[in-house]
């Protein structure tokens, strides 16, 4: 089974991602990047046993939006689902965020509710297998 | 409605983002002295753009560990470092709510990332004669939640300078926290 990266500089948002996650049922082990160049790491170390990538956008060091840029700018890694879970959630963010990453599988934006965030990442571990 | 009073409203709506996804009940409210608010904690964010200015959001020690404890479902002591994390994350998604709220009108603006002050008893000092505060509370059995919005509402700028203004205004943010809050009762 492929793993989940949950990617923010808030260990408080990150354990609320991973509750929920757990909660909902999915046993995936998860794995946690506390800024983007972290989140770079452990995706180029990783990035065939990883389902999904849960990022923010607002990260010290590297940003969510630098990291989506970044990996669709590589071949290995372009596909790999990533879903934006960030307080950036106006229109012109969303699209900038596509933009940057036309492969971009979601966006769920802060605060949300377990059922918004599941409903994000249920397509894409299901067909994660 | 002026500008006070759809900010007002603005900032009441993304504390209600916030209230309504933990399922938290209690009522709204308005404070008028900013000294009289119990602070333990406070998550700042810089705001910059065509609103500048802050948002603060504050917390006395009980009231944190509470409302952190809502969020991870746990519960959380203060000597927990979850508790000054999730007072910074309570205050990034306030303003980022305010801030996408605001994204589409004459106060548009961005914000910084959060920083927490901790203290036994912390306080704003006196105001800049331009600056206009705003604070609003939200308190339940358990939580008393008060935010500081301080802002000044600037003319449209070219992007250039915008930027420029906002890369000073990160630039001094840490400074002017340092000048803005401290503590008075060590």
């Amino acid at each position: 089974m492929k793993k989940i990266l949950v990617v923010d500089d808030s260990a408080v948002q990150r354990k609320m991602i991973i509750q929920i996650i757990k909660k909902a049922g999915y046993e995936n082990e998860i794995l946690e990047a506390g800024d983007g160049q972290q989140a770079i790491e452990t995706i180029g170390a990783s990035f065939a046993e990883i389902a999904v990538v849960l990022c923010d956008w607002n990260m010290p060091n590297m940003s969510g939006l630098e990291v989506i840029q970044g990996l669709a700018a590589v071949d290995a890694v372009k596909d790999l689902p990533v879903v934006m879970v960030t307080t950036e959630g106006t229109e012109d963010k969303i699209r900038e965020a596509r933009e940057a990453n036309p492969n971009l599988a979601g966006y769920v934006a802060k605060p949300f509710t377990p059922e918004q965030l599941k409903e994000a990442i249920n397509p894409i571990l299901v067909s994660a297998g | 409605m002026d500008a006070n009073d759809f900010l007002t409203n603005t900032l009441v709506e993304a504390m209600e983002d916030v209230v309504n996804v933990l399922e938290l009940n209690g009522e709204f409210g308005t404070e008028e002295d900013e000294t009289k608010l119990e602070k333990n904690l406070v998550g700042f964010i810089g705001l910059t753009g065509l609103l500048e200015g802050s948002v603060a959001v504050c917390f006395n020690d009980s009231s944190a560990c509470a409302m952190v404890s809502k969020m991870l479902d746990t519960e959380v002591t203060r000597d927990s470092p979850d508790v000054v994390d999730g007072v910074g994350e309570i205050a990034n998604i306030i303003a980022g709510g305010a801030k996408n709220r605001l994204s589409q009108t004459e106060y548009k603006c961005d914000i910084s990332i959060p920083t927490v002050i901790e203290g036994k008893s912390l306080t704003l000092p006196n105001k800049h004669e331009d600056i206009t505060r705003i604070i609003k509370s939200f308190t339940s059995d358990e939580i008393t939640l008060n935010v500081i919005l301080n802002y000044k509402i600037n003319e449209e700028q070219t992007d250039e300078n915008g930027s420029d203004a906002a890369a000073k205004q990160k630039a001094n943010t840490f400074d002017r926290l340092q000048q803005l809050v401290k503590e008075t009762d060590k």
